[in-house]
C-alpha cells in the first residue's frame, strides 16, 4: 500500500531535513518550523490543558520506541494525581543495544526536535526539569546535544518563563559512563543519581518513585522527538502512517551486508523486504540473506524465509516469533557463522550484566563460555541442550530483563540454526573458519578493538 | 483500607499488618521460604532470587486471581488482601534448583576447609532444594581468596555469592559505608572502601550475616568445626544493653559468642567487644575455694564452716550492730532479690547500695553501646538492693561510715570497690577499719587481698539468671560452663546465708524468685533468627539449636 510510505524529506516525522546538510543548528531547525509548536502550546492557544496533550499523545497510538513498545500516553497517565515532589522527565539516550543506532541520528542531526519534544512533554506531564541521559560512548552526540541545549537556552526556548508563558523547563544533558544496563530505566535512574547503575527492584515504578525519589517518566529519545510532531499535527496526522496497533513512523538502523546500511524512517508496517530492497538497496552482490535480527540484539533471530514475511510493526513481528524491539535491524548474510554471531552477542551480555541477580550474573558468563567452546570445537553432543536449558532457566527470574535479553537470542539461535551448532560439534571446529578478514574475526575471546578515532578513545 | 490483610500461603490462611512482606507472613504459618540476600534486620535488596514463589494477586473487578507477570520475590512483595501464595509447586521448586545451580557454578565448594561449613545457608539450601551434580565443564571464575578487611574479618571472593548483606549492613546499620561491591557481572567482588580500616565496633556482624563462608572472623577461623560446638543462650554483660547472645563452647572453654535475635533489646546484632568478653573471663584470677583471714576458720575453711561463721557475723547485726551491704550491678535479679532480703529483712540493715564494678569501656553510641559498662544496674535496684527507707545510707554515706569506724560487718558482692576510692591503698586503709569484711566474688581483686572471708561464686557463664537492661527488658542467661572449683551459685549461696543468719530465704526456688520479681515472661523468648527456621530443627548440626534445659 503505497500511501503508507512516509514522504521523503521535510515532511517526515523525525528525519525531516535533507540528509547530508547541516541540519543541527538552531537556525536550520527554525527554517523547518522549529519551536513553533512549543510556542503555540505554551502560550495556551493550542491545548486547553496539559491533560489535553496527554490525551492527544494517547490517541496518537505512539508506543515507546526504546524496545518494549509501551504506549507513551498511557505511561504518562501513571503519574500519581498528587505527586510526592516535582515530576521529572528523563530522556533515555543510553542507546546501547547492539545493532541500534537510531537515537544517535536524532541527537546528532536533529537535536532541537528532541529539545522541543522535551519542552512539550514536560508541559504535558507538568514537569519543570528534564534530564537527557546519553550513553558515554556517544561523544559526538553528547557534544551536539550540549551545544543545542546551550543554543536553546540562549534563544529563550528553555529556561525560566519560556516565551513569557510562565512555564519553566530546564534540560540537563548527562553523560553515562558506558554501561548497557543504564539503558534500563531504573538502572539509568540509579546512574543519574550518581550510584552504580543497577536496576531497582519494582514496584515502586519510576512514575511513583523515580530519580531522587520523585515521580519520574523515562522515555526514549525517539518517542520524545515524535511528541513534537504529534503535538504539532495531531493524533490523526500521526496515525496516517502505520497500523492500527503500531501507529506512526519508526526509525530503523540497518546494519549488515546490505548495499546502503543506515538509519531509515519508514511507516510502521512497512515490509522488511521493501526496506531491504528499496531503502537499503538490497544485499551486497553475491551475499544472500541468511537470517535477520529485527529489533536489536536482544530479540529472537529469524531465518531468511520468515524475515521476508515480516512487516516492521509489533504484531507482524510477534506473528513471526520475534519482537520489533528498538528497531536495530541486523541483517545476517550467508557465510556468517551463527555460533560465532551468538558468541559475540553473549560476550556483550556477559560483559554488561550488572551482577546483581544470581541467574544473570552467573548465567551470562556460563552460556558465553559454552558457546565459545562450541565455536572452538571443544563441545560434546549434550552441550546444545545444556545451553538451551541454562538460557531457559535465566529467563524471567531477574529484576530487569537483561537476562531475558541474553536468553532469547540464545534460545532462538539454537531453535533456528541447530544444524549449525551440531556441525560445529561433529566437525570439532568451526565450519566457517577464516571467512572474514582478520579484523572482523571475533574468535578466541579477544577484547573489542580500540577505536582509532581519538574522540572515541576511551572505549575499552 | 483496613490495617490488616488476610492471604493464603500454601492453603494456610494468615492475617498480617498491611505492608508485611510475604516471606515474613509465611513464617507465621510455618512456611519457610528459602533465601540468601533477605535478612529481617536489613533493607530488602531482592538480588538472590531464591525466594521466588507463585504469587497470585486478587483482581476484584475480574473476580479472579492473576499470577505475577514476572515471578515475584517474596522478600519484596507486600502481602495483599486475598492474595494466594504457593511455595511448593513444581515451578517454584524448579526455580529454586535453578538459582542454586547458578550460585554453585562459580562457588569453590571448599566446604572441608571452610569455617562456615555446618552453618552455611548455601549448604543447607543445596541439601534441601538442589542436590544435583554440577553441570559446569568450564573453569570456575577466580577471585581474591584471602583478603583482610581490617583486623577482624577475612574475605574470600570465590565463596561470595554477592548477596550484598554485608554492604547493606555497613550502609544502613553501622552507617560506616566500609564495604561496597565493585565490578560487574560475575567479576564482581566485595571491596573495602578506599582508606577504610574497617575497625568500627560492629564489624564482626558482617560475618554472622554472611550466608556463606565469604566473610570469616580472624578470631574464629580454623579454631573449631561448628558441629562440635555446644550452644547456650546467654546475655552479654559488656554494657547495660544486655545483648542476647549464644555462647558457643566446647567442654570447659568458650570458643565464640554470637548474637541472638531479640528485637526489643539488640535486634539481630552485637558489638565486637561483647564477642571478646569471654577472653577477659579466661584472664580473671579466681579462687576455687573459700579463703579466710580469721584465726577461728583457718586459711582454707570448708564451705560449711565458712557459711556458719559468716551467718553468725551477719546474724549478730540484728542485735543493733552496724552492717553495710554493697551489691553489684553484675548480680542477677534473683540474687539481688535474696541479697536485699538478707540485708534488709533478715539482718535489718538499711545501709545498702550498689557499687560501680566496671568503669572503663567503649564509649556509648546510637546503635547498641551504652555508657554503663555493667549489665544489671536497673534490675538490681528494682529487686531491692537500695538504701533502706528509714536511716538508709547510700554508698557515699557507707564510705563515710567506714572511714568513721562505724561499720562492723561489710558484705561486698563482686569486684571494683576500689573504683570508689582514690586508690587501692586508700580503699585498703578504709576497710582496715572494718573488723569483718566478707566478699562474695567471681574474680579476685584488691579487696580479696584483705577481706576476712572471700567466698567464690560462679560467673555469668556458669550460672542461671536474668538481667534487666537500661530500658527495662529482662533477658535470661543460662549455665554454659562447669563452675570453677568449688564456686557456688549466688542465688543458692545467699539463700543459705539467710538461713545461717537465722532467717529464712525470701523464696524457695529460682522459679519462685522469677515469679516474685514479676518478670517479663518474654525474657525466655528466643525469636526466630534468620536462617534458623525449619529444615534441620532438632539436629545438633544446626546453629542455635542448643539443648538447654528449662528450669
Amino acid at each position: 500500500m503505497e500511501s503508507n510510505y512516509p514522504v521523503k524529506g521535510k515532511d517526515q516525522v523525525l528525519l525531516n531535513f535533507e540528509r547530508g546538510t547541516e541540519s543541527w543548528p538552531l537556525s536550520s531547525y527554525l527554517t523547518r518550523g522549529g519551536y513553533s509548536t512549543a510556542k503555540s502550546v505554551l502560550s495556551g492557544g493550542k491545548y486547553d490543558s496539559p491533560a489535553d496533550l496527554v490525551g492527544v499523545v494517547k490517541a496518537s497510538g505512539l508506543r515507546g520506541r526504546g524496545g518494549a513498545g509501551f504506549p507513551t500516553g498511557l505511561k504518562w497517565s501513571f503519574l500519581p494525581k498528587e505527586p510526592s515532589g516535582p515530576i521529572q522527565l528523563v530522556v533515555n539516550a543510553d542507546e546501547s543495544e547492539p545493532g541500534t543506532f537510531k537515537d544517535r541520528v536524532i541527537m546528532e542531526e536533529n537535536p532541537h526536535q528532541l529539545i522541543e519534544g522535551c519542552v512539550l512533554s514536560c508541559w504535558a506531564i507538568e514537569s519543570a526539569s528534564c534530564y537527557i541521559y546519553i550513553r558515554g560512548e556517544y561523544v559526538p552526540a553528547i557534544k551536539r546535544m550540549v551545544a543545542a541545549v546551550d543554543e536553546a537556552y540562549a534563544a529563550g526556548h528553555l529556561g525560566e518563563d519560556i516565551y513569557g508563558s510562565g512555564f519553566t523547563c530546564h534540560v540537563t544533558v548527562h553523560s553515562g559512563a558506558g554501561a548497557y544496563i543504564c539503558g534500563e530505566e531504573t538502572g539509568l535512574i540509579e546512574s543519574l543519581e550518581g550510584k552504580k547503575g543497577q536496576p531497582r527492584i519494582k514496584p515502586p515504578f519510576p512514575a511513583v518513585y523515580g530519580v531522587f525519589g520523585y515521580p519520574t517518566i523515562v522515555n526514549n529519545v525517539e518517542s520524545i522527538a515524535a511528541v513534537t510532531y504529534i503535538a504539532h499535527a495531531g493524533a490523526d496526522s500521526y496515525r496516517q502512517w502505520g497500523t492500527e496497533k503500531s501507529a506512526g513512523t519508526k526509525l530503523f538502523s540497518v546494519s549488515g551486508p546490505v548495499k546502503r546500511p543506515g538509519v531509515y524512517e519508514v511507516a510502521m508496517g512497512y515490509p522488511f523486504k521493501d526496506l531491504l530492497e528499496n531503502e537499503c538497496g538490497g544485499m551486497l552482490d553475491g551475499v544472500a540473506l541468511k537470517a535477520l535480527i529485527v529489533g536489536g540484539s536482544s530479540v529472537p533471530v529469524v531465518n531468511a524465509e520468515k524475515a521476508l514475511k515480516i512487516n516492521m510493526d509489533y504484531e507482524s513481528c510477534a506473528e513471526n516469533d520475534t519482537l520489533l524491539g528498538s528497531g536495530g535491524v541486523i541483517v545476517i548474510g550467508e557465510g556468517t557463522c551463527m555460533v560465532r554471531t551468538l558468541m559475540t552477542l553473549l560476550r556483550f551480555y556477559h560483559h554488561e550484566s550488572c551482577g546483581q541477580c544470581t541467574p544473570c550474573r552467573e548465567g551470562t558468563g556460563w552460556i558465553e563460555r559454552i558457546v565459545t567452546r562450541i565455536e572452538n570445537g571443544d563441545a560434546r553432543s549434550g552441550d546444545i541442550d545444556e545451553l538451551y536449558r541454562i538460557a531457559d532457566n535465566m529467563e524471567l527470574r531477574t529484576i530487569c530483563t537483561l537476562a531475558d535479553a541474553a536468553a532469547w537470542p540464545t534460545k532462538s539461535f539454537i531453535e533456528v540454526f541447530r544444524d549449525e551448532f551440531e556441525a560445529h560439534i561433529e566437525q570439532g571446529k568451526c565450519p566457517h573458519d577464516n571467512q572474514f578478514p582478520d579484523h572482523l574475526n571475533l574468535r578466541g575471546g579477544g577484547k573489542p578493538q580500540r577505536h582509532a578515532d581519538p574522540e572515541h578513545a576511551f572505549i575499552a | 483500607m483496613s490495617d490488616q490483610v488476610t492471604l493464603t500461603i500454601d492453603g494456610k490462611e494468615v492475617t498480617v499488618p498491611r505492608g508485611t512482606k510475604v516471606i515474613e507472613a509465611a513464617k507465621q504459618v510455618g512456611v519457610e521460604i528459602p533465601h540468601f540476600c533477605y535478612h529481617p534486620g536489613l533493607p530488602v535488596d531482592g538480588n538472590c532470587r531464591m525466594c521466588i514463589a507463585d504469587v497470585r494477586t486478587w483482581n476484584a473487578r475480574a473476580e479472579k486471581h492473576f499470577p505475577a507477570r514476572r515471578p515475584a520475590v517474596t522478600c519484596w512483595t507486600d502481602a495483599e488482601e486475598n492474595m494466594q501464595v504457593f511455595t511448593d509447586t513444581d515451578e517454584v521448586k524448579k526455580s529454586r534448583a535453578t538459582v542454586m545451580e547458578f550460585l554453585l557454578i562459580n562457588h569453590p565448594i571448599d566446604c572441608p576447609i571452610c569455617d562456615k561449613a555446618g552453618e552455611c545457608m548455601l549448604q543447607d539450601h543445596y541439601m534441601q532444594h538442589d542436590g544435583k551434580r554440577s553441570e559446569l565443564r568450564e573453569e570456575k571464575i577466580h577471585k581474591p581468596r584471602l583478603k583482610p578487611f581490617g583486623e577482624r574479618i577475612v574475605y574470600n571472593g570465590e565463596r561470595c555469592i554477592l548477596c550484598s548483606r554485608c554492604t547493606r549492613f555497613t550502609a544502613h546499620v553501622s552507617k560506616t559505608h566500609d564495604l561496597g561491591i565493585v565490578n560487574r557481572g560475575d567479576r564482581a567482588v566485595v571491596e573495602l572502601a578506599q582508606g577504610s580500616t574497617f575497625d568500627n565496633a560492629y564489624t564482626d556482624n558482617v560475618s554472622d550475616i554472611c550466608p556463606v563462608g565469604a566473610l570469616t572472623k580472624t578470631d574464629f577461623r580454623f579454631k573449631k568445626r561448628v558441629w562440635f560446638l555446644k550452644h547456650t543462650d546467654s546475655v552479654c554483660g559488656g554494657c547495660s544493653r544486655n545483648c542476647n547472645t549464644v555462647v558457643d563452647h566446647d567442654r570447659a572453654e568458650i570458643v565464640r559468642i554470637m548474637p541472638r535475635r531479640r528485637d526489643e533489646v539488640n535486634g539481630h546484632f552485637m558489638c565486637n567487644e561483647g564477642r571478646d568478653i569471654y577472653k577477659s573471663l579466661a584472664a580473671t584470677v579466681r579462687t576455687s575455694a573459700p579463703i579466710s583471714r580469721v584465726d577461728e576458720l583457718g586459711a582454707g575453711p570448708s564451705w560449711d564452716d565458712a557459711l556458719a561463721w559468716a551467718g553468725g557475723k551477719l546474724g549478730e547485726q540484728k542485735k543493733g550492730g552496724k552492717l553495710a551491704v554493697i551489691g553489684s550491678p553484675w548480680m542477677s535479679n534473683e540474687e539481688a532479690l535474696v541479697l536485699g532480703h538478707l540485708a534488709g529483712k533478715v539482718c535489718k540493715s538499711a545501709w545498702m547500695d550498689i557499687k560501680n564494678d566496671v568503669i572503663e569501656g567503649y564509649p556509648a553510641d546510637d546503635l547498641l553501646h551504652t555508657d554503663d559498662h555493667n549489665p544489671n544496674r536497673a534490675g538490681v535496684i528494682a529487686a531491692g538492693v537500695v538504701p533502706g527507707k528509714k536511716d538508709g545510707k547510700d554508698l557515699a554515706a557507707i564510705q563515710e561510715a567506714i572511714a568513721a569506724g562505724e561499720v562492723e560487718v561489710l558484705l561486698v558482692w563482686g569486684t571494683g570497690l576500689a573504683n570508689h576510692y582514690d586508690s587501692v591503698e586508700a580503699m585498703h586503709e578504709a576497710v582496715a577499719k572494718v573488723p569483718v569484711v566478707i566478699q562474695l566474688t567471681d574474680a579476685m581483686d584488691a579487696l580479696s587481698e584483705v577481706a576476712q572471708l572471700v567466698l567464690p561464686v560462679r560467673n555469668w557463664a556458669e550460672r542461671d539468671g536474668t538481667w534487666t537492661n537500661f530500658e527495662g527488658h529482662t533477658s535470661r542467661f543460662r549455665k554454659a560452663l562447669r563452675p570453677h572449683g568449688q564456686a557456688r551459685d549466688g542465688f543458692e549461696l545467699l539463700s543459705a546465708m539467710c538461713t545461717a543468719a537465722g532467717g529464712k530465704p525470701p523464696v524457695k526456688t529460682f522459679k519462685d524468685a522469677r515469679k516474685k520479681l514479676k518478670q517479663d515472661p518474654d525474657s525466655d523468648v528466643r525469636e526466630v533468627a534468620d536462617g534458623e527456621f525449619a529444615f534441620y530443627k532438632g539436629q545438633s548440626l544446626y546453629r542455635h539449636h542448643s539443648g538447654t534445659t528449662e528450669v
